[in-house]
């Protein structure tokens, strides 16, 4: 049987901390015997698109995430469809709001059949600065396909921000690769969530937040 | 042949997840372009890759996943069986619609 379960709450920036009350409202993290895509088991799932889905939630989002980008210089922001679809809609609106416009873009996990058989929609131009954003990360494979898209047209990833991190293997291999990695919220294996201590301490995990 | 069903049936041991079921359908779909038969490799490649897509994005539950396996394993293996056989073309055409009954059952 599915149910919603507890959150905690702790530092972190305001929106985050919305973030994380809006998905525990909206049913976006829930508890249960799930089987991942990987095969894995887990005892709790985070359904990014009840979030991202959510009049509120886009906004939080949105804005979660522009305060993120608001700290580094980047030319663009994606990832891989259909996970960043609703979170680069969101971030791109919050942008234009603050007067900080960042234009998105979404990498397709399989490229067009027919047509223009294109791989990336939407503004990412050679060369750029990105941001890669995901609505979570578990063994990474969803962002590392982004970071590959976008590095073969010499774009350079300056940061991974993702939703939630599951702390699954994903977001410590990133690191070890040299890409800094930054979670809104964190999602133990064993089911806790907290909102990130320090999101902006890049490439650190903060896992003292629930000792 | 008798290869490509030996790796069919190893995957098919497996659990059935997102992964694995995206892995079955493309083999079986380079198998369906590289075979005098292709019907029955397009087939399961069409089948695999449907409930992959349902399943992905999805919270799906253990017990969601090992009941659908639970009514479609039977049916796949026979059709397995009877490639490894090489029965005649009527009887494939018969274990083939028993894995598409069971996948339409599953999926209604």
């Amino acid at each position: 049987m599915v149910t919603s379960s507890f959150l905690e709450l702790r530092m972190g920036s305001e929106a985050a901390n919305k973030v994380l009350e809006i998905a525990k409202r909206e049913g976006a993290l829930i508890y249960g015997d799930f089987t991942l895509s990987s095969g894995k088991k887990s005892g709790h799932y985070f359904d990014g698109k009840k979030l991202t889905l959510s009049p509120e939630g886009a906004y939080w989002v949105g804005k979660a995430l522009f305060e993120e980008l608001a700290k580094i210089e980047v030319d663009a922001v994606g990832g891989l469809s259909i996970g960043a679809d609703f979170m680069a809609a969101a971030v791109t609106l919050v942008s234009h709001l603050e007067g900080k416009p960042i234009p998105s873009f979404i990498v397709r996990d399989k490229p067009k059949e027919h047509g223009t058989k294109r791989k990336v929609e939407g503004h990412l131009k050679g060369g750029s600065r990105v941001a890669i954003i995901d609505d979570v990360i578990t063994t990474g494979n969803s962002v590392r396909k982004a970071i590959e898209t976008v590095e073969e047209v010499g774009c350079k990833v300056i940061e991974v921000l993702v939703i939630v991190d599951r702390h699954e293997g994903g977001s410590e291999e990133l690191k070890q690769k040299g890409y800094d990695v930054t979670a809104l919220i964190d999602l133990w294996p064993s089911g806790k969530a907290s909102v990130s201590e320090a999101p902006d301490i890049k490439g650190e995990t903060q896992e003292r937040v629930l000792r | 042949m008798s290869v490509r069903l030996q790796i069919l049936r190893e995957k098919l041991k497996k659990e059935f997840y997102v992964d694995n079921l995206y892995e079955i359908a493309f083999l079986c779909r380079n198998w369906a372009l590289d075979t005098g038969i292709p019907a029955p490799f397009f087939l399961l490649e069409h089948i695999f890759k449907d409930m992959a897509m349902r399943w992905e994005d999805v919270p799906l539950t253990v017990e969601e996943a090992e009941q659908v396996k639970s009514k479609m394993i039977e049916p796949l293996e026979g059709l397995v069986g009877g490639l490894e056989a090489d029965v005649p073309a009527e009887e494939v055409f018969g274990l083939l619609n028993r894995v598409t009954s069971a996948y339409l059952i599953c999926f209604k």
